[in-house]
């Protein structure tokens, strides 16, 4: 893994490796939570329909 | 030509010198306006960096931002990341800090909508897609005391998202850098372009 560094004062743009310590506190993030899917109230709720309006679309 | 050697230079009426010339070759110019010149620096003006090709590495770092400087303004143009991570910026005195920021951002689609704190850089939530294209600014603005804000809306068209971050960050000293990353450290960019404006 490299990153790029650029001084904006002289425009040098240069490809640094990544150090093991860099390396290794990437590896020590925790891994993204996954989201939680949503509920089918919840689905309804942000639709903006309500039950009596999703009734009469649906026909029933 | 000849060269005329003298330290300040001033209108006869003027209460203070107009012009300061010192011995490493700077000068400083004072306006009206109140502009100052100082070496290869304009303060009082914008200056662009130098536009990166985000194609390659896992961070783009902008560094020796010099310590007068109180807004910079960050563009993206097309930037993309082979991976689903957030985007991250983060900024620095010295070193990147990895702590302290405060603050969320939201993601705003035609049919959903979505919101996320963060506290380790300004993480920029959107559709976390690995085609996503982002195009647009965040501005850095010092309040004080080492004290910034950060505003600015990103939008990915290909993928129907615009994102909404604002928050502050207190740097441990002076600040002089930049980086713009992933929020998991490992996406490599690959596409599009990064560049900074600063002034002060």
């Amino acid at each position: 893994m490299d990153r790029i560094e650029v001084n904006v004062i002289t425009g040098e743009q240069v490809t640094i490796p990544l150090t093991a310590e860099e390396i290794l506190e990437i590896q020590s993030r925790p891994a993204p939570v996954p989201p939680v899917p949503l509920t089918p109230a919840e689905k309804l709720a942000a639709s903006g329909l309500t039950v009596a309006e999703l009734k009469a679309l649906l026909g029933i | 030509m000849s060269t005329l050697s003298t330290t300040n230079l001033k209108n006869p009426s003027s209460g203070s010198n107009n012009i300061v010339l010192a011995a490493d070759g700077s000068a400083t110019i004072t306006t009206l306006t109140g502009t100052t010149i100082t070496g290869t620096s304009v303060r009082g003006g914008i200056t662009s960096g130098t536009a990166v090709a985000s194609t390659s590495g896992t961070s783009i770092d902008f560094t020796s931002i010099p310590s007068y400087v109180k807004r910079i303004t960050v563009m993206f143009n097309g930037v993309s990341t082979n991976g689903a991570s957030k985007l991250r910026v983060q900024l620095g005195s010295g070193s990147v800090e990895t702590s302290g920021y405060l603050g969320s951002s939201s993601a705003i689609a035609s049919a959903s909508a979505g919101s996320a704190t963060f506290s380790s850089g300004f993480d920029l939530t959107d559709s976390e897609a690995a085609t996503a294209l982002r195009r647009g600014i965040f501005t850095c603005t010092l309040l004080g005391s080492n004290l910034w804000v950060l505003s600015g809306t990103l939008s990915a068209q290909d993928v129907g998202y615009t994102t909404v971050t604002n928050g502050t960050k207190t740097t441990s000293g002076t600040l002089n850098r930049v980086r713009i990353t992933t929020v998991n450290g490992t996406d490599t960019f690959d596409a599009g372009s990064i560049n900074i404006l600063y002034e002060g």
